[in-house]
């Protein structure tokens, strides 16, 4: 897989991200909440009156701009992987209910799906964050709650397809239980389809949280979070570019990133679901 | 065949409000376009204000972005000229035979838009409105030492007072005179939302979040206003509000930021004005633990850099202040300095109040600023950052600007981020926010309650003069607030509007003109 130059490229950005955020506080610079006013909107080094003390330069506060991301990938991740992993066992759990099971279950399970496909997943969000308040776990519950339907719609097609073949029938014959079925048996053979589905979501639901907190409904502020940087500096576009181009510029390379890598494991581990091969 | 019965009806039933919202909207265009196209040339002037409002009637509704609107719907018994003094309006004269009573005149012929009479009736009623208990106008305790309001005659007005109020005509200027029909038929909440005056301008529409419009009143008894149309925007993002008046999308806004000030200025489409200004403080809960412990209070006070905060954040735009009375305002005074930045004094008065090791304090903040001050958030964030120095935890709760008041009202609140335009009479903003009574949320103390009635019925200006001073004093020992700044409000217009920043703060577009770009 990362004989691909493109997949390469993004397991390189992803795992860049993943260990600048599990490194954060041994990586950034400065304290991210650090706030000395005397050295507001600093720019970044390479221009004139940059220093290298705060290479991406500083916001409106003093506050270092490179900590400040560095610390906001901590955020955007951990909201990110936390939901994902929620959404897929909720989806998981009930796309294999619903495919093995059939018949009223299914379509139970099917049209709740439809539904909540329904409602666009900011709109959700918003409308749940405005009742419950800001704060990450909620944030984590909304995303993981809102994103289990495209695991359930998988895993669905993929047991139904699964309980047909020999190797079920076999392991029912020999008098496993439908749990260990499903459990031992589909699941490992679908793991790979939904590992890439993972992947690909992990970079929406980055997206969504920056759209959040750029709303001012994410985490709050003091604490740095990538969207809530781009809002804070929206309104220094003119007096600071760096303060909101960079954590805007770190957005956009994760979710690239991010996408890019899902894109290789999918042409590696699912042939079913790849274009590029057929071509 | 039953499955596709359902299909359908979900459809139609999710299809028909978006059909029927596109058809509403289609109704509006066309009703506007008609009316442009009959009247060429229409004068319209967008006001983008820092906040929506939540009703139309300042009697109902405390907000200043409703002062702003309800001050073109109707008129007061007296107005507030340029230079801060008192002048006739409804009311043609008046005198006070003595201490406790006041005799104004009306003018007369002067009608509601809805064609009643504005006579001594409708002003009693009005008045009556706000002092009834039933209503609870938050402008109540404006009238609390008003006995009785008589209307003997249709153009004479008595009103008489339990004590000497050397404060009623600064009140007056804020009592709006409502229809007695119409509010009696509608209803006060309904009235709110669509109310009727006798001033320049009349309520077209309200719609919540969007838009207040109103027309000119041909008919104003002042003459009719210089422009057509007078539409207030709430627009709370800051940047947004300058990028509208830099596109002539709005001709007048409010609370510019300091650092787009210069770009403004040097716009040369755009021209900016500037008031006394809005205080910016920090309201602390002061009937609770931790905060109820003066020293606890001081200690906040000192551990809060306020001249680092106007120099860096608000550019040199705010003053610090000296506890919560404005340098300008009868009282003040001058030997109170503001609390310097001293982080040890406030480490030690922690000590004494046996919070050494800090508390968590929730601090409530809008996300922009309202009214005329800006950068609330970035404040917010400093302060934070400074109170940690003296161990307090300060979790930021970022409010919806609409229902702040309500929460705050509810209580809801430990700390938080107010404001309050500069005022010149120390009565019309230090009773409501400190006598028990008006506004006892946060704060209660039966000594500033004594001197704050005493200096409302003191006539004689030197007597007077010492209580406030006596007050200002008190206040800044107790303090009941973080005490911040006064930040200078600054209106951006568009070049071919007639417009100044208004000496009272209150919008009157009865003075505004435009000339067509």
């Amino acid at each position: 897989m990362l004989k691909k130059k493109s997949a390469l490229i993004g397991f390189v950005i992803t795992i860049f991200v993943l260990l600048m955020a599990l490194f954060a506080p041994y990586v950034a610079p400065h304290d991210p909440e650090y706030i000395d006013l005397g050295m507001k909107l600093n720019p970044p080094f390479w221009c004139q009156g940059g220093s290298f003390s705060y290479l991406l330069g500083t916001d409106s506060l003093g506050r270092d701009v490179l900590s400040r991301i560095i610390y906001g990938s901590q955020k955007s991740l951990f909201v990110s992987f936390a939901s994902t992993i929620i959404s897929s066992i909720i989806g998981v759990t009930l796309g294999m209910v619903s495919g093995f099971y059939g018949g009223k279950v299914d379509s139970i399970i099917s049209r709740l799906g439809d539904i909540q496909l329904a409602f666009p997943l900011i709109l959700l969000s918003i409308a749940v964050i405005a009742v419950l308040g800001t704060s990450t776990l909620n944030l984590i519950v909304v995303f993981g709650i809102s994103n289990w339907v495209v695991y359930a719609k998988v895993t669905r097609g993929a047991v139904l397809s699964a309980k047909e073949k020999e190797y079920v029938e076999a392991a029912r014959s020999i008098g496993c239980s439908n749990f260990s079925i499903l459990v031992l048996h589909i699941l490992p053979n679908i793991f790979a389809s939904l590992i890439v589905i993972a992947t690909l979501s992990l970079a929406g639901i980055i997206i969504s949280e920056s759209s959040l907190s750029f709303l001012g409904l994410g985490v709050p502020p003091p604490k740095p979070t990538w969207g809530g940087m781009l809002s804070e500096g929206r309104q220094y576009i003119y007096d600071g570019w760096w303060v909101a181009t960079f954590p805007g510029l770190s957005i956009a390379m994760t979710v690239l990133g991010v996408n890019l890598f899902g894109d290789g494991l999918r042409d590696a581990y699912d042939p079913k679901l790849s274009v590029s091969k057929l071509k | 065949m039953k499955k596709k019965l359902i299909i359908l009806l979900v459809f139609t039933l999710m299809v028909i409000p978006i059909m029927t919202a596109c058809n509403n909207q289609d109704e509006e265009q066309s009703h506007e376009d008609v009316a442009s196209e009959s009247k060429h040339e229409k004068v319209s002037v967008v006001i983008a204000q820092t906040r929506d409002v939540t009703g139309l009637d300042y009697g109902l509704v405390a907000q200043t972005e409703t002062q702003n609107i309800s001050n073109n719907i109707f008129d007061a018994l007296v107005r507030v000229d340029d230079s801060l003094n008192y002048v006739p309006n409804l009311a043609e004269s008046w005198e006070t035979p003595d201490d406790n009573t006041w005799v104004f005149h009306l003018k007369e012929g002067i009608k509601f838009t809805n064609g009643e009479n504005l006579d001594a009736n409708a002003v009693k009623y009005s008045l009556d409105r706000i002092m009834d208990p039933d209503v609870k106008s938050p402008q109540a305790s404006r009238l609390d030492i008003v006995d009785e309001v008589l209307a003997p005659d249709s153009k004479t007005i008595i009103i008489k007072t339990s004590e000497p109020y050397a404060a009623l005509l600064n009140a007056l200027t804020l009592m709006f005179i409502v229809p007695p029909e119409a509010v009696e038929e509608m209803g006060n909440e309904k009235f709110s939302q669509k109310p009727i005056g006798s001033g320049p301008f009349i309520v077209e529409e309200f719609s919540p979040g969007e838009k207040v419009v109103l027309k000119a009143n041909m008919d104003y008894w002042k003459g009719a206003p210089k422009i057509d149309e007078l539409i207030f925007r709430p627009i709370s993002e800051a940047s947004t509000r300058v990028a509208s008046l830099k596109t002539g999308e709005v001709d007048i806004i409010l609370a510019i930021p300091p650092n787009n000030l210069k770009d403004l200025e040097s716009d040369e489409n755009i021209k900016t004005s500037a008031k006394t200004g809005v205080m910016l403080y920090l309201g602390l809960d002061a009937l609770e633990k931790p905060l109820d412990d003066v020293r606890v209070r001081q200690a906040i006070n000192y551990a809060i850099d306020v001249d680092s905060i106007t120099e860096n954040i608000l550019l040199g735009t705010a003053r610090p202040m000296a506890g919560p009375v404005f340098d300008i305002t009868f009282g003040f005074d001058k030997s109170i300095k503001p609390y310097p930045y001293d982080v040890e004094k406030a480490k030690e008065l922690l000590k004494e109040a046996g919070y050494a090791n800090g508390f968590e304090l929730k601090l409530a903040t809008p996300p922009q600023g309202v009214e005329g001050t800006t950068n609330t958030l970035e404040v917010a964030q400093t302060i934070a950052a400074q109170l940690k120095d003296i161990n307090i935890d300060v979790a930021l709760d970022i409010t919806d600007p609409a229902t702040q008041f309500e929460r705050y009202k509810n209580r809801e609140f430990q700390s938080y981020l107010f404001t309050w335009d500069t005022q010149v009479e120390p009565d019309r903003y230090l009773y409501s926010l400190f006598d028990s009574d008006a506004r006892g949320y946060y704060y209660k103390n039966t000594e500033i309650d004594k001197l704050l009635r005493k200096g409302r019925a003191t006539m004689d200006q030197n007597e007077r003069e010492k209580i406030y001073n006596e007050i200002h004093k008190l206040l800044y020992e107790d303090a009941p607030w973080g005490f911040l700044y006064n930040q200078e409000a600054y209106y951006g217009y568009r070049k071919n509007v007639k417009f100044q920043a208004p000496a009272d703060g209150m919008i009157y577009a009865f003075e505004i003109e435009k000339t067509l770009e």
